[in-house]
């Protein structure tokens, strides 16, 4: 029959089928599925803002998932992931309608991978009508960690060459892993501030919310304020008509705005927030209060607790040396080798200036 | 699996499919597969040793012996191994689903639609700009649909630019509307029933579709919907919901009145309203909806559930892929008996209604291509018939295609563009900076493009970066790091040598693009080569005549003399004489020209730079068609060696000035000489402007003459509509044939002589109309970035 009804297991099976996930009992709303709802929408929408995305598949799953809220806030979750692993782009002072605004929107990645430990592909980007474009014999080995799709080479698969045949574009770590450039934690905030101090007058910003240094790093949503009396700079978010708040750095006396200077800079990669959390590491290192990441032994080796957020491509990096694994009273949590221990710690305390503690 | 399935195709469909995708390769190669059974075989008979079992129109050894000897050739190779690409993305792409039309469970087929969508139309959405202002925006599918259908269709989308209606004068560049969805901003309304989209050049058919499809739904009112991300996007049944709200626009004002309440919109001749809906409709309240053409709804709601639909615009329209199974969710909120749905003429479904709130849900079969409308017939239970006097029916219209199969090799989304103009440059007009190359993506950004030259052997003679370019990238940028790019002597030869090329634009994760680039090999040809600094020359005739080719130099210093070259020494080669020259040779109608440049400086630093001697062209008897002769001669010629690009420049720049004092006197030429030598002096060009002899007249085409920039199309509208105005001439034709005169004259030669000779004189008499035009030309040539400038501008006529 063409048209039949259909319970909502039912729908859940054909929807997981049509986007060739694995066809699991019940009906569990996992981030796999999210995620390859999320990357089929991208295919249709994009350039869009990552709300379009997630706005539209929650309509989708209108019926399906119980809490309407809930499942907004997961899917504005996992679009960050998609984004962090490169499936989404977000590129900023972009132009796509008019020749005369350039703004910031998602995009999807063209298809692509990236190498990830032990010889494993991380396969990311997708076509526009065809998520993964890979020929089933490829496609039914890919194993969904979380939102993200990783292949595993068979013995004596040289995996990268077929996918390259494939057309799939390789990611070299040297750019999928880009960083910026090293630099001291003083050095890189004198750099910030030198920029702030050549913004014009901003006169006085309503709403502004301000990052607060004095308040303790473990608590990154409570550090999060309305200036009282501050004087001086601050990491900042300004309100704008349409959108979320602009990230920005901002200069304040007795509470009000001085100068206001908008994240990203012009010609970095970055995004906004990426920056912006960066900026605070610097501001709480050259404080004498580097912020601190809890460091616990497990059978595995080590976890890494962050109190908070990272940037983007030192995200994907502990994702890519490690694995995302349970939280416990932090924002993030990533498993890491004995092995690649003493590497990635090198890298937290050059990059962001992090400290280990127990 | 996938692979078996397409053996079971015949060849046609194969060439067929290759055809009518393969609008991004060669022209060339579509060329090629225009012959579609012959291709099909081929490619079938290439890509595997299996028997083909339909019967062949080639014999099986003869087809072998072909595919054989194809290879054995590089052209055909190239063709091959192309096809050999399409042909793996196509294969994997139809495996997706059948060719032949799809089976329900029970086995009944379901024959596509008549009617199969070309998914021209465009969408509408409003974005916010500002607080309580509006951007309206169209979203424009992407045309690869049309270009499926015929290759002419193809063609002409490929190499036409067209403006949208309401989004300014721009011209989007030629294949705009092939790679993906565009969006654009109106800026001012095109109107309901206005086509919104314009064509450089006129093509019945696509005028037709157009007409047809890519227009605004009626107007005189549009309802747009505010959805949770912040855009609103157009209803096209203006059915109107509880607890909704909607931005309404307008041709005319709307009423003032408290309700819908005033908005702003960014965009002439239209006005906008924002309208929240109450939970509960009052009969006021209908008739005033009414009266703004709007409808209210019911409430029972349908929706996609499971994939999101694309293009759903809420009230009934959808598109789909034919490899989807397309779910919907039913919900009402008034009691409800049942439901009772049908796809199309198929049977009738009834699904027992829940309770109110409770959403059912039904599952489609994958469709065929076309057009197809579920229709859903709601039964009340308890009517009460003065409020539902009957059942509510309503009906969801499904577009359904083909799957786009993805092509590696180009960008798929807009984060990263590359525009080529035309877009199936040969390899010549690319190295000379003919082709315009524009890629546009985040500011800040980086992208590394590259080119690949081949040998006729498919050898590989050269792979290196062009440039690294942050993005944006300008035409003018790029012409500037091209010429830097040319430079280097080794490049140079390899060029020369090359038959094939590849240019790619590599932006690390904003993907790539990759284009080919081929030589129409001439028959008659140079083959230049430089070991230790001294430059040698051969010529290669492939022709096949019995008639032996002829073959001239002309130096550097007398440009305009022709030195008969000995056959004898033209096979075995020969040193270029002196600091080089202009070799040209010719059999039959086939040609070659080519000016080769030794590093050989006579005089120290001033035999850098070598002062042509134009004596021979002095006396007045020399017909002008000499002048034009030897322009087009030394400006089409390919450049190699050292010091060539200032040294052949320097000699074309004196046959012009030489044509141009000629032909607008001596003063004029000295003017223009000034200018040249120092595009930057407004002296040299406050100069030029009072040797117009018109003030006004040449004032505005200094002021504007960034218009020419538009194309020569939009570009001679405009000057033929200033030479009107301030009285330069009144005949547009004649305006023209000043700018072409003024930017090209050794192609004016294919004019026939009497009719040049005419439109000479006639343009004589109108001494301001030229020197305008000619102004306008070298304001063109001072815009170019390029590192030695040419007398004449770039403009593509």
């Amino acid at each position: 029959m063409v048209v039949a009804p259909a319970s909502r297991q039912e729908v859940m099976k054909t929807t997981r089928r049509a986007l060739g996930l694995p066809v699991l009992d019940g009906d569990a709303l996992d981030d796999a599925l999210l995620g390859a709802l999320l990357r089929r929408a991208s295919g249709i929408l994009c350039p869009c803002s990552p709300a379009t995305l997630s706005s539209t598949v929650a309509a989708s799953l209108e019926g399906l998932a119980e809490n309407r809220d809930a499942i907004v806030k997961r899917l504005t979750g996992i679009t960050d992931s998609l984004m962090i692993y490169g499936d989404l782009l977000e590129l900023s002072h972009t132009t796509i309608d008019d020749p005369a605004a350039k703004g910031t929107w998602v995009f999807a990645a063209p298809p692509s991978f990236a190498g990830g430990p032990g010889g494993s592909i991380f396969v990311l980007g997708t076509a526009r009508d065809e998520i993964t474009p890979l020929p089933a014999s490829l496609s039914t080995r890919i194993v969904y960690r979380g939102p993200l799709r990783v292949l595993r080479p068979h013995p004596e698969e040289d995996l990268p060459a077929i996918l390259g045949d494939l057309g799939f574009l390789q990611l070299p770590q040297s750019t999928w892993l880009k960083a910026p450039r090293l630099q001291s934690a003083a050095d890189f905030l004198n750099s910030v501030s030198a920029r702030l101090a050549s913004q014009p007058a901003s006169g006085e910003i309503q709403d502004l919310w301000i990052l607060d240094p004095d308040s303790p790093a473990d608590y990154y949503a409570d550090r999060w304020r309305a200036p009282r009396n501050d004087t001086g700079e601050f990491v900042a978010r300004r309100p704008q008509a349409y959108g979320a708040p602009i990230w920005g750095y901002a200069s304040l006396s007795e509470g009000t705005s001085v100068r206001f200077l908008d994240l990203p800079l012009v010609n970095t990669p970055w995004r906004g927030c990426d920056v912006a959390w960066h900026l605070q590491m610097a501001i709480d290192a050259c404080r004498g209060t580097p912020q601190h990441y809890r460091l616990r032994h497990t059978a595995q080796g080590h976890s890494l607790d962050f109190f908070s957020p990272l940037p983007m491509w030192a995200h994907r990096r502990m994702m890519v040396v490690g694995s995302p694994g349970p939280r416990e009273k932090c924002l993030l949590a990533f498993q890491i080798t004995e092995q690649d221990f003493q590497s990635e710690r090198m890298f937290l305390q050059q990059h962001l200036w992090l400290m280990p503690r127990d | 699996m996938e692979v078996n399935f397409a053996w079971t195709l015949s060849a046609e469909p194969i060439g067929h499919l290759l055809a009518q995708n393969a609008w991004e390769a060669s022209s060339r190669f579509r060329g090629f597969l225009q012959q579609e059974a012959l291709a099909g075989r081929i490619v079938l008979a290439l890509l595997a040793d299996t028997a083909i079992d339909a019967p062949s129109p080639i014999h099986l050894p003869t087809l072998n012996r072909l595919a054989s000897d194809l290879q054995r050739v590089q052209s055909s190779r190239e063709w091959l191994n192309e096809t050999k690409r399409f042909v793996a993305d196509r294969i994997k792409g139809a495996s997706r689903k059948s060719w032949e039309p799809s089976r329900d469970e029970e086995g009944h087929s379901h024959k596509p639609k008549d009617r199969v969508t070309l998914g021209m139309r465009p969408t509408l959405m409003l974005r916010p700009s500002g607080n309580m202002t509006w951007s309206p925006v169209l979203d424009i599918p992407s045309f690869a649909g049309v270009a499926r259908i015929n290759s002419e269709l193809r063609t002409f989308l490929a190499r036409t630019r067209c403006r949208i209606e309401g989004a300014g004068e721009m011209w989007r560049p030629a294949g705009w509307l092939l790679s993906h969805n565009q969006k654009c901003v109106l800026k001012s309304w095109p109107g309901a029933g206005a086509a919104l989209m314009q064509f450089e050049r006129d093509n019945p058919v696509l005028n037709h579709l157009i007409d047809e499809e890519v227009r605004l739904s009626a107007g005189p009112t549009w309802l747009c919907k505010l959805g949770g991300d912040g855009l609103a996007h157009e209803i096209t049944s203006r059915t109107v919901r509880p607890r909704q709200t909607y931005v309404l626009l307008s041709q005319k004002p709307l009423p003032a009145a408290e309700f819908p309440s005033e908005c702003h919109v960014d965009c002439q001749g239209l006005s906008a309203a924002f309208l929240t809906t109450p939970p509960h409709f009052t009969g006021d309240l209908i008739r005033a909806l009414q009266d703004l053409g709007l409808h209210v709804a019911r409430t029972v709601r349908i929706w996609p559930v499971g994939l999101c639909a694309r293009q759903w615009d809420g009230e009934g329209y959808s598109e789909w892929l034919t490899t989807e199974t397309p779910c919907f969710g039913i919900a009402h909120d008034h009691p409800v008996e049942d439901f009772v749905l049908r796809l199309d003429e198929g049977a009738e479904l009834f699904i027992k209604a829940g309770g109110n709130g409770v959403p059912e849900f039904v599952s489609l079969a994958a469709l065929p291509p076309g057009r197809h409308t579920l229709s859903v017939k709601v039964r009340s239970s308890g009517s009460n018939p003065a409020r539902f006097p009957a059942p509510l029916e309503g009906h969801m219209v499904l577009e359904v295609r083909e799957p786009s199969a993805w092509i590696p090799g180009t960008t798929a989304h807009a984060g990263l563009t590359v525009s080529l103009e035309p877009f199936d440059a040969s390899l010549d007009a690319f190295w000379d900076g003919g082709a315009a190359v524009n890629i546009l993506g985040p500011a800040g950004r980086q992208v590394a493009c590259d080119l690949t030259l081949n040998s006729s052997a498919g050898k590989e003679l050269l792979h290196d970066q062009i440039a690294v370019f942050a993005l944006p990238v300008s035409n003018a940028a790029w012409q500037n790091k091209l010429s830097q790019y040319q430079a280097a002597e080794k490049r140079t030869f390899a060029y020369l040598e090359a038959v094939s090329g590849r240019f790619t634009v590599r932006g690390d994760e904003l993907g790539e693009y990759t284009i080919r680039l081929d030589r129409e090999i001439k028959p008659v040809r140079w083959i230049c080569r430089s070991v230790h600094g001294i430059m040698t020359v051969r010529l290669n005739d492939d022709t096949g005549r019995d008639e032996s080719v002829t073959a001239a130099f002309r130096s550097f210093l007398h440009p305009c003399r022709a030195i008969a070259l000995e056959a004898e020494r033209l096979d075995s080669g020969f040193e270029v004489p002196g600091a080089g020259g202009l070799l040209e040779a010719r059999n039959g109608n086939s040609g070659d020209v080519v000016v080769a440049s030794t590093p050989r400086i006579d005089g120290g630093l001033q035999g850098l730079l070598i002062e042509p001697d134009l004596q021979d062209l002095a006396a007045e008897a020399v017909p002008l068609a000499q002048f034009m002769k030897l322009i087009g001669i030394w400006a089409d010629a390919r450049l190699v060696g050292p010091l060539v690009h200032m040294r052949h420049n320097r000699v074309v720049t004196r046959l012009v000035t030489a044509f141009f004092s000629r032909v607008c006197g001596s003063r004029w030429a000295a003017a223009e000489t000034a200018y040249l030598s120092d595009t930057k002096s407004d002296t040299a060009l406050q100069q030029l402007q009072r040797l117009i002899g018109a003030p006004g007249f040449a004032a505005i085409l200094r002021r504007d003459h960034e218009r020419m920039q538009q194309g020569t199309g939009p570009g001679k509208a405009w000057f033929a509509e200033v030479s009107h105005r301030y009285g330069a001439c009144s005949e547009a034709g004649l305006c023209e044939f000043a700018l072409q005169l003024s930017s090209q004259p050794h192609r004016m030669l294919a004019v026939p002589a009497p009719a040049f000779e005419a439109l000479l004189a006639e343009v004589r008499k109108k001494e301001a109309l030229l020197r305008g035009a000619r102004l306008l030309a070298l304001l063109a040539v001072a815009e170019d970035n390029a590192a030695v400038k040419s007398p004449l501008p770039r403009w593509i006529w």
